[in-house]
C-alpha cells in the first residue's frame, strides 16, 4: 500500500528533475550560466539565411599564407 | 582550402550549443550587447566596442580560458606560438643585438607584416588563423585536434604543407618530386609527430626551436628506431648514420622542397620561391643534443641586408651575416625511395649523390648574385666547398 501512494510522487520528482535545465560543471563553477541563451546572439548566427543577409564579404578571399 | 563564405564565417550550430562551450552565454566570452533586433542596422551595437564586445576571446587566454585550461595556458604564455620570439630573437641576432621592440617603426611594420603569424588558443581549436580571414572553422565546437589543412597548413602552408601533400608533384623544376609525404599518404595529422606539448610550450620561454629542447623537435628515430638493426645489409645506413661522414635521415630520404628569396616584407632579394635541394654542412653540429650530423638540408630563407628598409626604423641589419640565409630545412615529403635513394638504372646509391647528381651539394656559386658578399659571408659555416 505505501509503495502504491509513493508512485505518484516519484512519477512527479522524474518528470521535475527531467525538465531542469542541464548545467555543466564549468557553468556552475563560473555562475556565469544564468544569461539566456535565447539572445539576439543565437538567434541570429544560428540563421544561415539571415547572416546571408546582414554578414559582409571580406576583401581577401582566404587561402594558405604563412612561414612554414 | 576554400574560404569560408561570409556567412559561414560566423555561422553557429546546434552542435555547439549542446556542447560543453555552448552551455556558456555568448557574452560570457564575446561581451557584446545580446539584445538587439535581428536586423543589418543593429549589427554594429550588437558588436560594437561600447558593448564591449570581443572578437577572439581566447587572445586573452589568462582571462577566458585558464579557469578551465589554467594547465595549458600557464605554459602557453611563453610559447613560441603565442610570443613569436623565435622570430624577434633571430632578428637581433642579425641586428647586432638590438631589439625590434625598441624601434617604434619596426614596431609598427612587424605589427602590420608579421605579427599576424601569432597564434592564440582559438585559431588552432575553434577559428580558422587570422592570418587567413578566420572563420569558425566547425561552426563554433571546439576541437582538440586542430585541423591539418585548416589550421596547421593554413599558416605554414607555403613550404610544409605543400610539400607535405605533394602539391609540386608535376610542376617545373619539381621533377623529383613523385610522391606526398609517405606520412600523409598513411593519413597522418600533424599532430602525430607534433605533440601538445610542442605547440603549448613546456613554461620556460625559449628562442631557438631548432636547438632549444629535444623534446619538441620531432626526431625520425621517434618512432624508425630499428632502422639500423632492420636493416643491416643497407652500408649507407651504416655509413651516414654511424660512420664517418654521417647525414641527416631527410637528406637521403626528401624530395625536392621549395626556397624562397623575397619577403612579404617587400624588400629584398626578389623572387618569390623557387625549387631546390641542397645538402650543406651542418652549422649548428653539436649545438644540442640531438644536432649531431655532419651535414644537413638547408633552404633559402627570405631575408636579406635591406629586408625591412620599407619599415623606415633606425635599425639596421648590421650584424646579418651572424646566421645563415641557407637554413636548416626539414622537408615534409619523405618517401623511402627518392632520386637519391633509387638505384634502379645506376650502379650504387653513392653515385647518386657523388656522381649524376652532385649539384645537391651547396656551393659558393648558389648564392645570390645581388647580394653576394653578404651571402657569402653569412653562408661561410654551411658551404660544402
Amino acid at each position: 500500500m505505501k509503495k502504491l501512494v509513493l508512485i505518484p510522487f516519484l512519477a512527479i520528482f522524474m518528470v521535475l528533475f527531467s525538465c531542469q535545465e542541464k548545467k555543466t560543471d564549468i557553468a556552475q563553477k563560473e555562475g556565469i550560466y544564468e544569461a539566456t541563451q535565447q539572445s539576439s546572439c543565437v538567434a541570429c548566427h544560428t540563421n544561415k539565411g539571415l547572416l546571408e543577409q546582414v554578414a559582409e564579404p571580406l576583401e581577401n578571399g582566404g587561402g594558405e599564407a604563412g612561414e612554414g | 582550402m576554400a574560404p569560408l563564405g561570409p556567412a559561414e564565417r560566423v555561422l553557429v550550430s546546434e552542435n555547439f550549443l549542446n556542447s560543453v562551450h555552448g552551455q556558456l552565454a555568448c557574452i560570457s566570452c564575446h561581451g557584446g550587447n545580446p539584445n538587439t533586433p535581428l536586423t543589418k542596422e543593429a549589427k554594429k551595437d550588437a558588436h560594437a566596442a561600447e558593448a564591449d564586445f570581443v572578437a577572439l576571446p581566447s587572445e586573452q587566454f589568462e582571462v577566458y580560458c585558464s579557469a578551465c585550461h589554467s594547465d595549458i595556458t600557464s605554459k602557453f604564455k611563453t610559447s613560441l606560438h603565442y610570443t613569436q620570439n623565435g622570430y624577434f630573437e633571430r632578428f637581433k641576432v642579425r641586428a647586432g643585438g638590438q631589439e625590434l621592440s625598441t624601434d617604434s617603426n619596426m614596431k609598427a611594420g612587424f605589427g602590420k607584416d608579421c605579427a599576424k603569424c601569432h597564434a592564440g588558443c582559438g585559431q588552432c581549436h575553434v577559428i580558422r588563423p587570422v592570418s587567413v580571414n578566420s572563420g569558425l572553422e566547425r561552426a563554433h565546437q571546439f576541437y582538440r585536434t586542430p585541423s591539418l589543412v585548416n589550421n596547421c597548413t593554413a599558416c605554414h602552408g607555403s613550404r610544409v604543407g605543400e610539400e607535405f601533400r605533394g602539391s609540386h608533384k608535376g610542376q617545373t623544376g619539381y621533377e623529383h618530386v613523385k610522391e606526398a609525404d609517405v606520412h600523409y599518404n598513411k593519413g597522418m595529422n600533424c599532430s602525430a609527430c607534433h605533440a601538445a606539448d610542442e605547440m603549448h610550450g613546456d613554461g620556460n620561454a625559449y628562442t631557438y626551436r631548432l636547438v632549444e629542447n629535444p623534446d619538441f623537435v620531432p626526431q625520425c628515430t621517434d618512432c624508425h628506431a630499428d632502422v639500423l638493426d632492420a636493416n643491416t645489409e643497407n652500408n649507407y645506413h651504416k655509413t651516414h648514420v654511424q660512420g664517418s661522414t654521417t647525414l641527416q635521415c631527410q637528406v637521403c630520404h626528401s624530395q625536392t622542397y621549395k626556397s624562397c628569396n623575397g619577403c612579404h616584407v617587400g624588400k629584398g632579394i626578389t623572387g618569390s620561391s623557387y625549387p631546390t635541394f641542397k645538402i650543406g654542412k651542418n652549422y649548428l653540429k653539436n649545438t644540442s643534443s640531438f644536432r649531431t650530423t655532419d651535414y644537413a638540408l638547408v633552404r633559402h630563407i627570405p631575408i636579406a641586408p635591406d629586408t625591412y628598409d620599407n619599415w623606415g626604423g633606425s635599425i639596421s641589419l648590421s650584424t646579418f651575416k651572424a646566421a645563415p640565409t641557407w637554413k636548416y630545412a626539414t622537408p615534409h615529403n619523405i618517401q623511402r625511395w627518392t632520386f637519391l635513394t633509387d638505384t634502379t638504372g645506376t650502379a650504387w646509391c653513392g653515385a647518386n649523390c657523388h656522381g649524376q647528381f652532385d649539384e645537391v651539394l651547396l656551393k659558393k656559386t648558389d648564392v645570390d648574385s645581388t647580394y653576394l658578399n653578404a651571402e657569402l659571408e653569412a653562408n661561410e659555416p654551411v658551404f660544402t666547398d
